[in-house]
């Protein structure tokens, strides 16, 4: 497809950009020539010159609608935006599942892409790139390509550990418009059925879910109920950890010393209030082997969940994808169980997220690149990932915008990836009041978001370096040691009562080393 | 297989240095036969290329190595590595798993081919063998990805089939996947389905090898069936099954590692995990190249010492050795 005169083309075009860059430099000081297009305007090239290739590794994030693709570079919404931001992109896509060992063979073999999506530049992956230089630091090239970018976050959030290292930028952040974005979700027909109101402290909660594991509430005469179920090393399942303040994956200020939740002494607590979860069959058997797909489809295709938690903004899915298999489903989301001290939900996410693009010094046109990243930050930008293709997703009558809103699950799915997965960086549609307002059947994730504004436990180590101890001992980290240990304690193979000996193991295993590095980066950075 | 290379290599090398023949001849003999040696030039390049070349990589577990700085320059640390590996708290855990499992799969996978390609070599009708035989290959074509998850939903305490079976005789589910007892029975007995059949083929060919006429006088002579087994099919078979034992010994260590890691979950790690899935959880997901090449190169050292004492055993008792 791409033969060697395409190859040419790219030389020449290659070769056309840098010397439209130098004119372009050279007109910096001239600042009566009237002919130089706008920084805002983010189009690389205008005019007849063909526009430069932009070599991307991007993950699929899972989203069926870009997983389901023959040809990603042919899709409909890339050519739009190619056509918008004015580049050719030529993008690679990384599955979702093995991200992070796909990334770190990306880096290892070599001839890198212009542009990588990351998990941050504080990742294993990333971190040797960082130290050996093969990043690009991006200070002044921001400064020069990306007004728009720049202005969107704040000098602190410019200093945050996934994209920055000692005041250099190695990292194009992307935004979290919704920190507080896990929200819990109930079957309201469950409730209704049983009679039972919205359960909101833990109590309140065992007993809803014993309800659901006793009194058939799916109708099918069976005791097959699921009341709570989770997906495996407790993704979509801390919610109860929430309600202790102790969510795994976050870390806690205590004493002075910045310690992760694993080995704090209300995770016993959580632990063994989980065991009772598990023991009373509230909780799912399978929670420690699920994947993703199994955890799905037990909710939306085998109707035997009552409780479980996701993306508040996909509260709309939740609820139309529920009720494609089963009609009588009614899913709302419900404020997650307040533990003995107040605190309750998942993980509050900082609002730079944990995404971060790199660009190493091997790329050709680095000024390209930021460039369309700060098209995302225009105004046409937000408008593409928003409202899609004009006369396809959406009609201009006079001022007014006519949105045709997504109706079936399959539409659903690829309004989530255009506003989603094609939007590289930038504010996001949660950002932009008129779409929220005028969008029909909206109100429910209007709901789960300001459902989970109000909870939420604050990790104390968001934008935290790689640690060397982290990496040298990776077991210390929550799927390690400490996941071993909860799984056995719920499961009953090992007792409650050995948490302390686990934490005195975890602190002499180089435990109290990492706790030391973590603490000195907390008091270096805040 | 790094340690089955070493050995065909040493295999052809050492004759030619250990008869110290005069150059002359030496030439005019590979000159003389340069017709033949130009056919095995190509599988003497591969292995050069493909199994020796690579083997200088090994370098990196004495490193701390980068791959910015490379292997020329990543500073040399000597055998920190293998000391840490020895320090490592889980290692004697990790190691026994391995070793324990690997000893399972040679005294289960092992013989259950031999057994079965005896048993389809009496099966008269030849289109109902060949039927059974194609079966019994399919599951080799699949990949662990499927046949780990037909394993997992098979055993679901929920919807599993033989949790049901359990359920008609008033069993309460048990959850397979999260008892750590159940862990290395279910690696076997997946491993025995998956690739008994194709194990089959290579037995299959050397019972057909077998002379008719030694059964035929064996019957005119009075034996039976059993007789005429341990008499005649088993000392024919000896020596293909003992070549295929060295082979096996020899990538004993190699325990597949999708078919483990399909499986493990942190439930089972005391019995599960081995070398293999901790390479690839601190290798590919936590970047330590040069700590898990250790780890990989102490893996090569002790299967290339079974393999070179199985043969040595199998040399004196048996005469059949694969150099």
């Amino acid at each position: 497809m791409r033969g060697s005169s395409k190859w040419n083309k790219t030389a020449l075009t290659a070769a056309s950009v840098a010397l439209v860059g130098l004119s372009l430099s050279a007109c910096g000081s001239n600042n009566g020539d009237s002919s130089g297009p706008a920084a805002s305007g983010g189009s690389a090239s205008t005019g007849s010159a063909e526009p430069v290739v932009i070599k991307v590794a991007k993950g699929t994030g899972g989203y069926p609608y870009i997983e389901g693709l023959s040809d990603i570079n042919k899709d409909k919404y890339m050519t739009e935006l190619e056509k918008a931001a004015g580049v050719d992109l030529d993008v690679e896509l990384i599955p979702h599942a093995d991200f992070d060992q796909k990334l770190q063979l990306i880096f290892a073999g070599g001839n890198l892409p212009d542009l990588i999506e990351t998990k941050g530049i504080n990742t294993s992956q990333v971190e040797p790139a960082v130290a050996a230089g093969a990043l690009l630091p991006l200070n002044d090239l921001i400064d020069r390509y990306a007004p728009n970018m720049k202005k969107a976050l704040t000098e602190e959030e410019w200093k945050f550990g996934t994209i920055s290292k000692d005041g250099v930028i190695y990292g194009i952040p992307t935004l979290e418009a919704a920190p507080h974005g896990f929200v819990s979700f109930i079957r309201k027909d469950w409730l209704d059925k049983l009679g039972l109101p919205v359960p909101q402290t833990l109590d309140e909660y065992v007993t809803t879910l014993r309800a659901f594991r006793d009194n058939d509430p799916n109708g099918n005469g069976k005791a097959d109920e699921i009341p709570y179920t989770a997906r495996k090393e407790f993704k979509s399942g801390d919610i109860f950890f929430g309600a202790f303040g102790v969510n795994p994956d976050g870390w806690t200020l205590a004493d002075g010393k910045l310690t992760p939740n694993q080995i704090l002494p209300q995770m016993k607590d959580a632990l063994a209030f989980y065991k009772m979860l598990y023991d009373e069959k509230l909780f799912d058997a399978e929670a420690f082997v699920q994947e993703g797909k199994d955890w799905d489809a037990k909710i939306r295709g085998k109707n035997v969940v009552g409780f479980w938690q996701h993306s508040a903004t996909e509260a709309e899915l939740w609820a139309s994808e529920t009720k494609k298999n089963v009609p009588e489903a009614v899913v709302v989301p419900v404020a997650a169980p307040v533990g003995p001290d107040g605190k309750s939900g998942g993980l509050i996410r900082s609002t730079i997220a944990d995404k971060a693009w790199v660009i190493p010094k091997t790329a050709k046109n680095p000024e390209a690149i930021l460039k369309f990243l700060d098209f995302f930050f225009t105004e046409e930008g937000k408008k593409f990932t928003t409202y899609g293709i004009e006369g396809d997703n959406y009609t201009v009558s006079g001022d007014s915008i006519e949105y045709k809103s997504p109706s079936t699950a399959d539409e659903i799915q690829e309004e989530m990836a255009r506003q989603e997965w094609y939007q590289f960086t930038g504010q996001n549609y949660l950002t932009n009041e008129e779409f929220m307002k005028n969008k029909p059947n909206n109100e429910l994730v209007v709901q789960a978001l300001e459902i989970s504004a109000k909870e939420g436990v604050v990790n104390d180590g968001a934008g935290m370096p790689a640690l060397p101890t982290l990496q040298s001992r990776p077991e210390l980290g929550f799927k390690g040691l400490w996941l071993e240990f909860a799984a056995k304690v719920i499961t009953g193979k090992e007792s409650i009562d050995n948490f302390d000996k686990f934490v005195a193991d975890w602190k002499s295993r180089g435990g109290e080393k990492l706790i030391e590095e973590a603490t000195a980066w907390y008091n270096a950075s805040h | 297989m790094a340690e089955l290379t070493d050995i065909q290599l040493t295999r052809s090398s050492p004759p030619a240095e250990a008869r110290p023949i005069a150059d002359e001849k030496k030439r005019h003999h590979l000159v003389k036969n340069w017709q033949i040696y130009s056919m095995v030039a190509p599988g003497i390049v591969f292995f050069l290329l493909f199994k020796v070349f690579p083997m200088l990589g090994i370098v990196i577990a004495f490193q701390n190595y980068n791959y910015y700085e490379g292997i020329l320059h990543s500073p040399f640390v000597g055998f920190a590595h293998f000391k840490e590996l020895f320090e490592y708290p889980e290692f004697a855990r990790i190691f026994k798993n391995t070793m324990i499992i690997s000893f399972y799969q040679l005294i289960f996978e092992f013989p259950t081919p031999i057994l079965l390609a005896l048993l389809l070599n009496e099966v008269g009708h030849s289109f109902l063998k060949r039927t059974f035989q194609t079966l019994m290959y399919l599951p080799h074509f699949l990949s662990w990805v499927i046949v780990g998850g037909l394993t997992i939903s098979l055993l679901s305490p929920s919807t599993g089939f033989v949790n049901e079976v359990l359920g008609w005789f008033g069993r309460e589910p048990i959850s397979f996947m999260q008892e750590s007892s159940y862990f290395r029975s279910i690696i076997i007995t997946s491993g025995v389905w998956k690739e008994v059949g194709w194990g089959t083929i290579v037995f299959l060919a050397a019972l057909a090898g077998i002379n008719p006429e030694m059964y035929e006088s064996a019957q005119v002579d009075g034996a039976g069936k059993l007789r005429q087994l341990v008499s005649i099919t088993l000392p024919s078979l000896l020596p293909t099954i003992m070549v295929v034992l060295l082979l096996k010994i020899g990538s004993m260590m190699d325990l597949g590692f999708e078919h483990i890691y399909m499986l493990l979950n942190p439930l089972v790690y005391d019995t599960g995990e081995v070398l293999d899935t901790f390479i690839y959880r601190l290798g590919l997901l936590g970047g330590q190249l040069s700590y898990t090449t250790a780890i990989g190169l102490f893996k090569s050292v002790i299967g290339l010492v079974l393999v070179v004492g199985a043969n040595q055993l199998s040399k004196r008792t048996t005469g059949n050795s694969i150099y």
